[in-house]
């Protein structure tokens, strides 16, 4: 069944640079269903990563809210909204940031470690459900070692692991192909796609590249501060 | 859940345990932490050391000023005899090896190679301390089997301090004269009978002792007058207990005998005897023991510095290995870790490496306690301190003192780093290549 998981309605955010003020959402809305695999386009510096980073509450707001499942989260103090992150949310980032004294397997465990009496209290385990990440997105043979060891693309999909194992209802990217050749771009597209239908996770992807957006079921703009096109393709 | 351990990130990165990453800079912030973490840990170490020694030439102290015999001093000016004994008879109960009155006055002596200005002291036992009375104090003038020469040969028979033989060119039965300034006129003859060696350096180049009634009689015999009429010289009483009282766990129960004493001199009916000057020996000596107190608690802040410089160099270590982990801090941030949570888990890392610096410190002092031990300037000069090697003794509470500087140190280092980190944004570190 068709729901909505997260809302944003009316958000603003400005940055100081220079001395002047940059306004990068002016009013911007939007809604993600739990079917939502939508890419975000737009010109570079529009502000699709802002909007990640604040729909993501990693970044404030000027003004606007967002609700999860019907609740306003975008008031949560610093500490709630990290644990809320940690929760309900995926992210990956163009850069994978893996913790490089950790293998495959450690870091995909990270966050769940995180959770710490949460996810005790859920009686998962949290190294079968990586271990089953890693082997879900291709890195059977691969967990135990280490990011330095691994390829761009398998990095990614380390990093997928990671955002992954706390059972996000939506996942966040940001550029994650940004940084790979076209083989591998593919490969990670039809991985977030596998992720989407077999996972049941909403996701908004930032991208630039237009030819891999037509891959997602949706492809929104950001203009001027402002989603103005979505089309819904599928 | 098996339980990914954190303890395994914190030691990876805070002591760079293993080195999984091939990045040579990491490795190089790596190293310089842990030569940090040794530096503390070396800092901790001499001051345990230090401590250990000032504490070993206390401990040394207290045991030469408890075998010079464990006493109550009661101090009066007297000129009779009789003053004393007064005294004596209300001293209550207790385990007496002796009781003695003496005086003492300075003296010129002359002996073989040389004369000195030296402390004379004349004394006189209480024959039979068990009981009072005043007819038991030693009459008989013979406090030593060397004092062979007297009164036949009519030289007062004296012991001396070891080092003031030495200077004197004095042996057992060497003849000596001595001038009493202010008391006598002439010179008067004395015979070495005893040489006692008495462990401080001080007092035996300076120590001089007679029997009080042969001393009594030379001077009434040669200077009556000036005898009598002698005074602002030290006279008193001197209570000394068996071993059981001698030692310094024993000062309390020393302090409760000259307590009762005091309140049975207060309440006699002879006013000149109310309001005694009336010291324990522990007493007597406080300003030698408060001045070795002073110099450790000196040389314990001297030291406590320098372990603040090395623990300052800790945490500047830490700066620099966190601003070369910010991008992994910033992700443990991004992905959910509480400002709260990364602050409580770098206290703790800090606090561990702390409390591991501390134990290795320890270790590390009864390492260099025993190799300073083999080297010779272990050796001290004999003469002066009455040892032979550095006197190194591990106080518990002491070296507990250290080890809680240490791991607090460190714990309040680990905090502050901490802090700048958790405040500082992360978002825009994720955004940069690495």
């Amino acid at each position: 069944m068709r729901s909505e998981v997260l809302k944003a309605d009316n958000l603003y955010k400005s940055y100081f640079q220079g001395g002047e003020r940059l306004e990068i959402l002016k009013g911007a809305s939007l809604s993600l269903h739990t079917d939502s695999f939508v890419a975000l386009l737009g010109a570079s510096g529009s502000g699709k990563s802002t909007l990640l980073h604040v729909l993501g509450l990693l970044d404030s707001l000027d003004q606007g809210e967002i609700s999860f499942e019907g609740k306003n989260v975008s008031n949560f103090s610093e500490d709630k909204k990290a644990k809320f992150r940690l929760q309900h949310l995926g992210f990956v980032f163009q850069f994978h940031h893996l913790i490089p004294e950790l293998s495959a397997l450690e870091n995909v465990t990270l966050p769940a470690s995180m959770l710490g009496r949460d996810a005790k209290a859920l009686g998962r385990d949290a190294k079968a459900e990586a271990e089953e990440l890693l082997h879900w997105v291709g890195l059977k043979d691969r967990m135990n070692s280490f990011p330095w060891q691994l390829s761009g693309g398998e990095q990614q999909r380390v990093a997928l692991g990671r955002a992954l194992i706390n059972r996000p209802k939506i996942l966040l990217t940001d550029e994650v192909t940004g940084n790979l050749d076209r083989p591998r771009s593919l490969e990670i597209l039809d991985l977030l796609a596998r992720i989407h239908a077999e996972r049941k996770t909403a996701i908004l992807s930032v991208t630039h590249d237009e030819r891999l957006a037509q891959s997602y079921k949706s492809q929104w703009r950001l203009e001027s501060g402002l989603i103005v096109e979505q089309n819904q393709t599928i | 859940m098996k339980s990914w351990s954190w303890w395994k990130l914190g030691a990876l990165w805070l002591l760079n345990l293993k080195g999984r990453t091939p990045e040579a800079k990491r490795a190089l912030v790596g190293h310089s932490v842990k030569i940090a973490w040794a530096g503390l840990a070396f800092g901790l170490a001499a001051l345990s050391l230090t401590l250990a020694i000032v504490s070993g030439f206390e401990h040394q102290l207290a045991k030469v000023v408890a075998e010079s015999g464990g006493h109550v001093l009661h101090q009066n000016s007297w000129l009779k005899f009789e003053d004393l004994q007064k005294r004596v008879v209300l001293a209550p109960q207790g385990p007496f090896r002796d009781i003695e009155i003496f005086w003492n006055t300075q003296a010129l002596v002359v002996g073989p190679k040389g004369g000195k200005g030296v402390s004379l002291e004349a004394f006189r036992r209480y024959s039979s301390p068990k009981t009072f009375t005043d007819q038991n104090f030693d009459s008989n003038g013979l406090s030593s089997e060397d004092r062979t020469t007297y009164p036949s040969g009519q030289k007062i028979p004296v012991e001396l301090g070891s080092e003031l033989a030495n200077f004197l060119g004095a042996k057992i039965g060497t003849p000596l004269r001595v001038l009493i300034p202010g008391v006598t006129k002439s010179s008067l003859n004395l015979v070495v009978s005893g040489i006692r060696k008495l462990g401080m350096y001080d007092l035996d180049s300076r120590w001089m002792r007679a029997h009080e009634q042969d001393l009594r009689m030379a001077l009434l015999k040669n200077d009556a007058s000036e005898f009598e009429q002698r005074a602002g010289d030290a006279h008193g009483i001197r209570y000394f207990f068996t071993e059981n009282w001698s030692g310094p766990e024993n000062r309390k129960q020393v302090s409760l005998w000259a307590e009762k004493y005091q309140t049975a001199l207060d309440k006699s009916a002879d006013e000149d005897l109310h309001e005694p000057f009336l010291k324990t020996w522990f007493e007597q000596k406080q300003n030698l023991f408060g001045s070795i107190g002073l110099d450790k608690k000196v040389l314990s802040v001297v030291l406590a510095l320098l372990c603040l410089v090395s623990a300052l160099n800790v945490a500047a270590a830490l700066v620099i290995l966190f601003l070369e982990r910010d991008k992994e801090v910033a992700l443990l941030r991004a992905i959910g870790m509480t400002k709260k949570k990364l602050l409580v888990w770098i206290i703790v890392q800090g606090s561990l490496l702390g409390t591991a610096s501390a134990v290795a410190a320890l270790f590390l002092s009864r390492v260099f306690a025993w190799i300073l031990l083999q080297l010779p300037i272990a050796s001290i000069p004999q003469e002066i301190y009455n040892l032979s090697e550095l006197p190194v003794k591990f106080v518990l509470s002491e070296q507990l003192y250290v080890a809680g500087f240490g791991v607090l140190a460190a714990c309040l280092l680990s905090f502050v780093v901490g802090l700048g980190l958790v405040t500082s944004p992360f978002l825009e570190t994720l955004s940069h290549r690495e």
